[in-house]
């Protein structure tokens, strides 16, 4: 059949189109709320990319203002993909491409089977974006370590963190929970988030060793584990802190005083911690804060 | 052949040599510790992060100059804390700097760190065993802490310091030294104290300096029990425990903790 010249160019234009559309995705039935269960799915990549991926649209700043809406993430003819966060995922960059838009400031997640590429936000509100074989708030409390402004020198991997652990008279709970606290700021709130924390063997081992030659019942954690972040808001607390690296821990005896021990108490609690084995890195004086915590690290 | 290889190798040689010492220059001091070098001279926040940073670095790797600021620190922090716990001014924060920073001066086996490392007693387990390895050179400095304290911690860790040099940990004693050591283990055996763990450790001391008044001394603690009542009143299970401790120091049996070289405790840093 011989169509027309004119038929031909329409026939073009629509199939351009289409396969603009491919690029673009659609905006038509965006959620309103960016960070809603699965965001918007962007298109399938072309398979010129190492992976097929999904992309997803998380907004991570306030409205800047101007036009445009939801990036359009995953955009095409790049030869290689954005990587997630970036200016020209979002299409910030002028001349990045077709669906350039201004603010607000967007981030684009990108998930696969051999996903590199991932932030914490992406991770936290599309767990497919996670890094393999981690949960979203691992993967927070990891990004904690590298924030300048808590300055710890600890770069765990997410899969550093657990849910449960503890050993035969120290529970996570105790070791990672509220302790003594009974309002916050607590020195780790991701506890509260499914149990999460991070407890070094060596603090165990140590804390055993101590109770059981201390011999006069129990030992209650007031501080165990405390993240970059809630280590922060304790006043008075060290940056870097071994708490942070999950080997220290605050102590009063448990059946002989509690928070109101004497420093007599104290003394004996102190003495059967030096002579633990592993002998204690840290172990301070009994006398050294005002609410009488002996403070101990391993 | 021959000739090409006498051709080339004259030049080939001394390229080969040029390269490897440029490479060499190449590689200069470690960006951390000079990042950790600057944060010492900073807010307490700042040193403790440089601790850690030298922590994370190792005990190897520092210039003689960065030894020497650490230990000024120590000493810096060592009065300050001493005046905390003296009431003299209010509890610091970052309260375990001192512990930390006494972990790194503790590596370095200078004696230049003795009164540094005397002042961190109290509150840093390495100051005890890097003391004690210092033997002679630093137990005037000891027994003088002894003497002056009335705080229980700083008292069980001096007298746990004692213990080790009498044991031999930091090589031969002077006649003085051992004369003090016994006079201090002998006040704490036969006089009211405050605490049962300063009984305690002062009867690992008496025995480790093989004084035979001394030894009399723990055998009538583990014998009699009034003996201990005398010592400080206190609960039935601690008059039983010091009374089987001191009968275990007199069988042979040795007393805990063991001590752990400077290198041993270098090991276990980040």
């Amino acid at each position: 059949m011989n169509w027309p010249y004119s038929h031909r160019a329409v026939l073009a234009v629509l199939g351009a189109l289409a396969a603009a559309s491919v690029f673009l995705g659609s905006c038509a039935d965006a959620p309103t709320s960016p960070h809603s269960e699965l965001g918007r799915e962007g298109p399938l990549v072309p398979s010129i990319l190492a992976d097929s991926l999904l992309w997803h649209w998380n907004e991570i700043g306030p409205a800047t203002g101007g036009g445009g809406g939801e990036p359009a993430c995953g955009m095409g003819g790049y030869g290689t993909a954005p990587a997630p966060g970036s200016d020209q995922a979002a299409g910030l960059n002028a001349g990045s491409g077709p669906g350039t838009m201004a603010a607000p400031p967007y981030e684009c997640c990108m998930g696969g089977p051999t996903n590199q590429f991932w932030t914490p936000s992406c991770c936290q509100y599309y767990p497919e974006t996670c890094p393999s074989g981690c949960e979203s708030e691992p993967v927070l409390m990891a990004d904690e370590y590298e924030n300048p402004d808590y300055q710890n020198t600890l770069r765990p991997a997410c899969t550093d963190f657990k849910t449960s652990g503890g050993s035969a008279n120290f529970t996570w709970a105790e070791l990672n929970g509220h302790g003594y606290l009974s309002s916050p700021p607590y020195g780790n709130p991701h506890y509260d988030n499914g149990g999460w924390g991070m407890i070094n063997s060596t603090l165990t081992t140590g804390l055993e060793a101590a109770r059981s030659i201390y011999n006069r019942g129990g030992i209650a954690l007031s501080g165990g584990y405390r993240c970059p972040h809630g280590n922060a808001g304790i006043s008075g607390a060290v940056a870097n802190s071994y708490h942070t690296h999950g080997r220290a821990g605050d102590m009063y005896s448990a059946e002989h005083g509690g928070k109101n021990w004497s420093l007599a108490e104290c003394e004996l609690l102190r003495n059967a911690v030096l002579d633990s084995n592993p002998i204690p890195n840290e172990t301070l004086s009994c006398t050294r804060y005002d609410d009488k915590h002996l403070h101990s690290g391993w | 052949m021959t000739s090409r290889r006498a051709l080339y190798l004259p030049i080939l040689v001394p390229i080969v040599i040029i390269s490897s010492s440029v490479s060499a220059q190449v590689v200069g001091p470690d960006p951390r510790l000079e990042r950790a070098s600057q944060l010492l001279q900073g807010n307490r926040f700042e040193q403790g992060v440089a601790v850690s940073i030298i922590r994370q670095v190792g005990p190897g790797n520092l210039t003689p100059q960065l030894q020497e600021r650490l230990i000024n620190a120590l000493e810096r922090e060592a009065t300050l804390v001493a005046r905390t716990m003296r009431g003299e001014i209010p509890e610091l924060e970052n309260a375990e700097l001192i512990a930390g920073l006494a972990q790194v001066v503790a590596s370095f086996r200078n004696p230049r760190a003795i009164p540094a490392l005397t002042g961190a007693l109290g509150n840093s387990p390495q100051a005890i065993h890097a003391l004690a390895e210092f033997g002679e050179l630093a137990a005037p400095g000891v027994l003088q802490v002894i003497r002056r304290t009335s705080d229980g911690s700083i008292e069980t860790d001096a007298l746990l310091t004692l213990r080790f040099m009498a044991e031999g940990v930091g090589g031969p004693l002077t006649a003085a030294t051992l004369r003090g050591m016994r006079e201090v283990a002998k006040n704490r055996l036969t006089s009211s104290q405050k605490f049962i763990t300063t009984v305690w450790r002062a009867i690992d001391l008496a025995v480790a300096v093989r004084d035979t008044e001394l030894r009399a001394i723990v055998h009538s603690l583990a014998s009699n029990r009034h003996a201990v009542l005398a010592l400080n009143n206190t609960d039935e299970d601690l008059i039983t425990r010091t009374q089987r401790k001191a009968a275990e120091r007199l069988a042979g049996v040795p007393p805990l903790p063991r001590h752990v070289t400077a290198d041993e405790y270098a090991r276990r840093w980040e």
